[in-house]
């Protein structure tokens, strides 16, 4: 008797523990219901619409996608977007990676050095933009440098061949010091005894990198190198402070162009079925990552 | 390793310092032309220095460009959202790690899975509710919508995955209640990992600028980044050391901070990444 009674108000305490425990989670949950799912879902539909925000919605099918597909303007807007993400990503890596080796060689004042190298990181976006927008002006510190140094000027964010290479220079110098704590962290996670042992086989540094460090930082490049191309695919500051999508097209990226359609052209579903097509990306790149890293733990374990 | 040679060491430290050059110059020239006059923020001479300090860019720009409201606002929302943020995912993170409940590994399924969705999926949807909420132009619009995250539900259940249930068990047979509990218990032994997220948190939020740019339209709400955007575009010609001076102002205090809490910041920022 007792016992069943000990039990059943076990049982109870045991229900009302699960039930705290939903309770911790429900704002959250409501949260993620009210400002993500509903939203995504919402966001489907009304890429299948033709909307102004103020009239009311009409459901035209795949209209907006098959518009999309003849307008070279988009095209346009998806080739500037993998130029600007495969500019950057590649220079944030190749950089990010020099100055992480560089550091592991632990001279003094490293430390200082790498804080320095990642104070651009923490500093707005916006406010890195309009410091290189002053820049880059025809006759800024940059062209003042060039000219001093090798007797020529480049137009930068006023010609439609520079203005991407001039966002591209102010993204990487932005996040590389980021990306160098990332591979330091990995650094230091490699014994140094590894490295006195390839010495005294008589390894140079260039095969002990090559053949021990670069390996051993094959999951880090694969972080890295997935969080700054997603990272890149939805930058958005520059373009708006820099260049508005100019001059011409050349810097109209997709995070830009779906913002100009749906704020000031009023065009809802196209917006959203270009935020559609970028999801997908975004999304083929976040499977890709899990992907990778599922294998990396596997590995690891 | 250790490098013996000096010479190596030397052509290190060039390449080093090289490198220094190209990141903090930019910031040098951000700070020195926000103290010049106009006139000297326009010449093609290069000079390094300002001719004599002008602090009045600085005063002109807080008082008559509003940046000292655009600079509150920044504060109150970054405050609040980095508050609710860390609360939030820690009360979520709390549920869904030291619980047993039915539907728990699909609920945080299910907020993992919002984790990749880029945000200009959500911009219109979002801009639709706030509009119906009748939160345009509001903090409420500017705040709710950007107060959780799945990356800070995730990074807090991990963290508190970690707590020993013993003390937690010891703190219920002795009668106290949950919220007490988490309040008391969890959360304070959680403080490690809060901190490293509401440095992210309040990074994420003070750099905002889509959100704010879509939900604000009048001058009493804008944020720094949007006092930026409207200065870098100013008709009237760009006056470089006003909006210079701007820069500073929105940069100082993360800068400070970040020289104050360099380790935790920096344990923040890569936290995902090698331990995730």
């Amino acid at each position: 008797m007792t016992g069943q009674r000990n039990q059943r108000i076990a049982l109870s305490l045991e229900n009302k523990k699960s039930l705290a425990g939903f309770l911790f989670v429900v704002p959250a949950l409501l949260f993620f219901i009210v400002f993500l799912a509903y939203p995504v879902v919402n966001a489907v539909y009304v890429s299948f619409t033709d909307w102004d925000l103020f009239s009311e919605m009409k459901f035209i099918g795949v209209s907006n996608y098959v518009e999309l597909s003849k307008d070279p303007l988009f095209w346009k807007s998806l080739a500037v977007t993998i130029y600007f993400t495969v500019g950057t990503a590649v220079g944030i890596w190749i950089l990010s990676l020099v100055l992480a080796l560089l550091m592991d060689f632990q001279l003094k004042f490293a430390d200082a050095f790498s804080t320095l190298y990642f104070l651009p990181a923490i500093i707005p976006l916006a406010v890195n933009s309009v410091v290189w927008l002053y820049m880059f002006r025809r006759l800024g510190l940059v062209n003042i440098i060039l000219n001093t140094l090798f007797g020529f000027t480049l137009p930068w964010v006023r010609s439609s061949a520079w203005a991407m290479p001039s966002i591209i220079i102010v993204m990487v110098w932005t996040w590389t010091g980021y990306y160098m704590m990332i591979y330091l962290a990995g650094l230091k996670g490699i014994p140094d005894e590894l490295y006195e042992a390839a010495r005294i086989d008589g390894a140079s540094w260039f095969q002990y990198t090559l053949r021990i460090t670069l390996p051993l930082l094959k999951p880090i490049f694969l972080f890295v190198s997935i969080i700054s191309v997603m990272t890149c695919l939805q930058a958005f500051a520059p373009f708006q402070l820099m260049t508005e999508g100019g001059p011409g097209d050349s810097t109209r990226v997709l995070t830009f162009k779906i913002y100009q359609d749906a704020f000031f052209r009023l065009k809802m579903g196209r917006a959203a079925a270009q935020a559609m097509v970028l999801f997908v990306i975004v999304m083929a790149f976040a499977l890709t990552q899990f992907r990778l890293l599922r294998g990396r733990s596997a590995y690891a374990s | 390793m250790q490098v013996r040679s000096t010479k190596t060491k030397i052509v290190l430290y060039l390449i080093l310092i090289f490198f220094a050059l190209v990141f903090i110059v930019p910031i040098f020239w951000m700070v020195s032309s926000s103290f010049k006059s106009l006139e000297n923020t326009l010449t093609t001479e290069l000079r390094w220095f300002p001719e004599k300090l002008h602090f009045e860019n600085y005063t002109q720009i807080w008082r008559k460009g509003n940046f000292g409201r655009f600079f509150m606002n920044s504060t109150v929302v970054a405050v609040v959202i980095t508050s609710g943020h860390l609360l939030l995912a820690s009360m979520a993170g709390y549920g869904l790690s030291k619980f047993q409940f039915r539907g728990r590994e699909v609920i945080f399924m299910f907020i993992l899975s919002t984790m990749m969705i880029p945000f200009q999926v959500l911009v219109i949807p979002l801009f639709i509710i706030v509009k119906n909420f009748g939160w345009i132009d509001t903090y409420t619009g500017l705040i709710v919508p950007a107060i959780l995250t799945a990356f800070g539900v995730f990074l807090m259940r991990q963290y508190i995955q970690t707590i020993p249930n013993a003390i937690i068990d010891a703190a219920r047979i002795d009668g106290c209640k949950e919220f007490y509990i988490f309040y008391r218990i969890v959360l304070p032994l959680a403080k490690p990992g809060a901190a490293a997220l509401g440095i992210l948190v309040f990074l994420g939020t003070w750099n905002n600028l889509l959100w704010p740019l879509v939900v604000v339209n009048s001058d009493k709400l804008f944020t720094l980044p949007l006092g930026l955007t409207r200065l870098a575009k100013s008709e009237h010609g760009v006056k470089y050391n006003e909006l210079l001076s701007a820069a500073v102002i929105s940069s100082a205090p993360v800068v400070a901070f970040f020289l104050l809490f360099q380790r935790y910041y920096i344990e923040g920022l890569t936290i995902g990444s090698v331990k995730g």
